[in-house]
């Protein structure tokens, strides 16, 4: 049976077959003939204890997506304009990865909105907004995302980037939330969300920045946004000293300067 | 072979102990890093004319850098999934390398073939099919009767497995073109 328009999967893990009871990871919407997707980072999903499969999960799933057609087990291609698309990628699911037909966007959705929507989605179906911490991180998210609306990056940008760098001579694979024009272990810009009054976010974002810069820098050019509302407060100034030193900061609270500072980034 | 009538049964196996992984092999990767295991995988396939060997029947332990490959999913080689039609495969497969999707093969091409880029390898796995002992063959043909397979399939089976084996050097000979890849051939 064929996908009506604007269908989208949501991607579940269950942890035991038997208990079905499962925690939702991930949405996959097609529209517009287009396909936008989102899954839980790694460090999010907290559920799962066999993050390495977890990893390839996601690693296998963000291959197939970011290419411009599926072919499974030896079929013929399907392109991603083909509403056939969906069907195929769904036939991917296994053990304990499974991709739920969840219903369809009845909205009309242009290609621009396509991002908007797959967020929308993810927000509703994955994130978990019951945290002070994770109201912060989503708001951050939404008002991110129109930062790179408003600076004409929507198109170039790739989500949930990894980079792989060497940590202390052992090979890492960090990821970033943004990377503009988007290259195997590079890219021209790399962007993390920062919540400045989180200390593992803040540290995480300028762990993973400080680490690229030794790594001769090549990886691309490095930004934090956040959202302060107040950089002179002491207790926040610090916290941006730190990015500062490792990334350039784009602060949300001054909007038109960040946006400026984004296109300049992706210049 | 599926049969409705055998007294066999087919059930799945569970054969890792912690989550699934996906069928995240990649071909590509694979020829070029395990170039001498994979062709060994790819002439087997070829021997027993299995034409249901993609991705997602190739299992490794690291899509990006794999240094080991499990090959499971068997039931479509020698005859192929048609109850009733298996003689009448191995038949028409005789001289075809049965795993290149072809018009009389079908299934899936093989997800080796069209990447594997060297032929080095090839002399060393040829002399140890052709090296296969003819009473093996004939063993492990007459080890299925009953299961599914009657006396005269078996015999069939049989005599496809040795007659390839013994002129397993001229089938690849005569369908390098299928193996797209290779610009140069050694001496086999």
């Amino acid at each position: 049976m064929k996908k009506a328009p604007q269908s989208y999967l949501v991607a579940k893990y269950v942890p035991d077959v038997r208990r079905m009871e499962p925690h939702n990871i991930g949405v996959v919407l097609w529209a517009a003939k287009r396909i936008g997707f989102r899954f839980l980072p790694e460090d999010d999903a907290t559920f799962i204890d066999d993050k390495h499969t977890y990893r390839r999960w996601i690693s296998y799933w963000t291959r197939l997506l970011s290419q411009d057609s599926i072919s499974i087990r030896g079929n013929a291609p399907i392109p991603v304009s083909d509403p056939q698309y969906l069907t195929a990628f769904q036939s991917t699911q296994k053990g304990s990865y499974l991709l739920y037909d969840a219903g369809r966007v009845e909205d009309n959705v242009s290609v621009r909105e396509v991002s908007s929507a797959v967020d929308f989605l993810f927000d509703e179906l994955v994130a978990v907004p019951h945290a002070e911490q994770n109201v912060d991180q989503i708001r951050l998210g939404a008002e991110s995302r129109r930062l790179l609306e408003d600076a004409g990056l929507v198109e170039r940008v790739k989500r949930n980037h990894q980079i792989k760098c060497n940590v202390l001579g052992v090979p890492q694979q960090l990821s970033f939330n943004y990377a503009v024009d988007a290259a195997e272990d590079s890219a021209r810009a790399l962007m993390q969300r920062v919540v400045v009054s989180n200390q593992q976010s803040l540290t995480s974002a300028a762990f993973k920045f400080e680490w690229l810069g030794r790594n001769d820098g090549k990886a691309g050019k490095c930004a934090s946004i956040v959202y302060v509302p107040t950089p002179n407060d002491p207790a926040v100034a610090s916290s941006l000293k730190i990015l500062r030193s490792v990334s350039t900061v784009l602060n949300l609270a001054q909007y038109d300067d960040a946006v400026e500072s984004a296109k300049r980034l992706a210049a | 072979m599926k049969s409705g009538r055998s007294k066999g049964m087919f059930a799945s196996l569970k054969f890792t102990g912690t989550d699934t992984d996906p069928d995240d092999s990649r071909p590509e990767v694979c020829v070029k890093l395990l170039p001498r295991l994979c062709t060994g995988i790819l002439l087997f396939d070829i021997l027993i004319a299995n034409s249901d060997r993609h991705e997602g029947n190739v299992a490794v332990d690291d899509p990006d850098k794999p240094t080991r490959i499990h090959v499971f999913d068997h039931d479509r080689a020698i005859f192929g999934i048609w109850d009733g039609d298996g003689r009448k495969r191995l038949r028409e497969l005789h001289d075809r390398l049965g795993c290149s999707g072809g018009s009389k093969t079908s299934g899936n091409t093989h997800c080796f073939l069209k990447h594997l880029d060297t032929s080095e390898h090839f002399i060393e796995w040829i002399e140890r099919i052709e090296r296969i002992p003819k009473w093996f063959l004939r063993d492990i043909c007459e080890e299925v009767i009953g299961c599914g397979i009657k006396a005269s399939e078996a015999r069939a089976a049989f005599e496809f497995l040795n007659l390839r084996r013994r002129g397993f050097r001229d089938l690849i000979n005569s369908h390098r073109d299928k193996f797209e890849s290779i610009r140069t051939w050694v001496m086999i």
